[in-house]
């Protein structure tokens, strides 16, 4: 229940600041972040689910007609999936590779798709991706400290363990 | 060593067969269900989770337009005097024009019904304010924080002031929830318009040109003559739409005629809209009236 709570909350408030800022003319990306670690640290399920209700909200919310968003956030489960397996390093300053592909991932396409595929919209979209992979890949690790410290006080499953929980698992199996 | 009986393996095979199918099968009828089902959910979902976050966008554009009052506390008495003489000299004007065109109403409804005809359908103006809008479609499409519950329906045309104040089309409702509604702008290729040139009286029906990025007129008569500059209004062949709302004025295409005649029956002509959309805050959405 604390962790529904908990997913939830962080699932709104990512998508009320990101439908904000966009109202507003930024584009900053709020619900990838929170996508990636619910995948990462709760599974998959948390992550899919995360993915598909704050995507489609988010894309409704700014008045699209369909939720592309939620299909392309859906990728970002599939690579915090691969990211959780395929990695061995524990840093949280490698998380500044994740931090750097997110905008491309959940991003760009998103924005080319209802932008009409227009030059134009596709080279908007690039420039807006590859400025928000830099601000991503900055403050992608503060952002998983910041999930992680409000989790710890919740008494809820981790970032930081969820390498060695897996390796537990692994090992009893 | 005992040789495989033919009518097991037969069997077998038969077996595996019905499996694909079933398979098949089931991936089929899934993927009938998802796309039939997804329409539904598509109005469903949309339009519960527009309803559930309004009113948490609502606030922030409330205190949005606080901000930009209090904004007001930094200008001189003077120019809030002189703003306050011309808001109230324009409020006197608009007053005596409402005033006069209730008369003229009550006397049309009068004649009418000396003459038996029916009611004419009226509009009613719906005032709104934008909610929220995407950067990627930013001139395209927003959301605004008025629906169903208002009277707001699907098709509705929507307005909003120039740089004038003159209230120009803005573009038409697209979907509507209980407390919101989509709007598809002049810029939108999803928005169609019946329209006419003010002065030649010519009708033609309005979208936006993929190649153009501009509103084009379609389907005007290839004899006609047109002129840079004239002006395009709504024609209110539509029951949705009012008749006379000003839309844009005619500009020459990016190869420099006024208009360009399409398999030698239509002429079509370019148009600029008044409005700038990229700026638009308030506006109005016009709804039916029941007839009197």
């Amino acid at each position: 229940m604390t962790r529904f709570c908990y997913l939830f909350l962080f699932t709104f408030a990512a998508v009320f600041g990101e439908v904000l800022a966009e109202s507003f003319g930024v584009r900053i990306m709020l619900l990838a972040p929170v996508v990636f670690y619910a995948a990462y640290v709760f599974g998959s399920a948390s992550g899919t689910a995360v993915a598909f209700f704050g995507g489609c909200v988010l894309d409704f919310c700014l008045g699209a007609t369909n939720p592309w968003t939620a299909f392309f956030l859906l990728l970002i489960v599939a690579f915090a999936i691969i990211w959780l397996h395929q990695t061995e390093a524990d840093s949280l300053s490698l998380l500044i590779v994740p931090g750097a592909i997110l905008p491309f991932l959940a991003q760009f396409p998103p924005a080319v798709i209802q932008g009409g595929f227009r030059w134009e919209s596709i080279l908007d979209a690039g420039a807006d991706a590859v400025i928000a992979a830099i601000l991503s890949a900055l403050l992608f690790p503060v952002a998983i400290m910041v999930l992680d410290w409000i989790g710890a006080g919740l008494s809820l499953e981790l970032f930081a363990d969820t390498r060695e929980r897996l390796r537990s698992r692994q090992r009893r199996n | 060593m005992m040789q495989d009986d033919p009518l097991k393996e037969k069997r077998k095979k038969f077996a595996k067969n019905l499996h694909g199918a079933y398979v098949i099968g089931v991936v089929v009828i899934s993927a009938v269900v998802v796309l039939a089902g997804y329409r539904s959910f598509r109005r469903i979902f949309a339009g519960f989770s527009r309803d559930f976050m309004s009113p948490f966008f609502s606030c922030a554009v409330k205190a949005e337009d606080r901000v930009e009052a209090a904004g007001l506390m930094f200008h001189s008495k003077r120019e809030l005097a002189r703003q306050l003489a011309a808001a109230t000299r324009e409020r006197a004007r608009l007053a005596t024009e409402n005033a006069l065109l209730n008369e003229v109403a009550e006397e049309n409804g009068r004649l009418r019904a000396l003459l038996s005809l029916p009611g004419r359908t009226g509009y009613e103006p719906v005032f709104a304010e934008v909610l929220t809008r995407s950067v990627a479609t930013w001139r395209e499409r927003f959301v605004i924080n008025r629906g169903e519950e208002d009277g707001i329906a699907p098709g509705d045309l929507v307005v909003a002031p120039d740089r004038t104040g003159r209230p120009v089309v803005a573009g038409r409702i697209k979907e509507v929830s209980k407390h919101t509604a989509t709007v598809i702008t002049l810029y939108s290729d999803e928005c169609h318009l019946s329209v006419m040139l003010t002065t030649s009286r010519l009708c033609g029906g309005l979208e936006f040109g993929v190649y153009s990025r501009r509103p084009i007129i379609q389907y005007l008569p290839a004899d006609g003559t047109y002129a840079e500059g004239e002006t395009v209004a709504t024609s209110g062949i539509s029951s949705h739409t009012p008749h006379g709302i000003l839309i844009g004025s005619v500009v020459r295409n990016a190869a420099g005629h006024v208009a360009t005649i399409r398999d030698q029956m239509f002429a079509e002509v370019e148009v600029k809209p008044f409005l700038e959309m990229d700026s638009v805050q308030f506006l109005a959405v016009y709804i039916r009236k029941v007839p009197q």
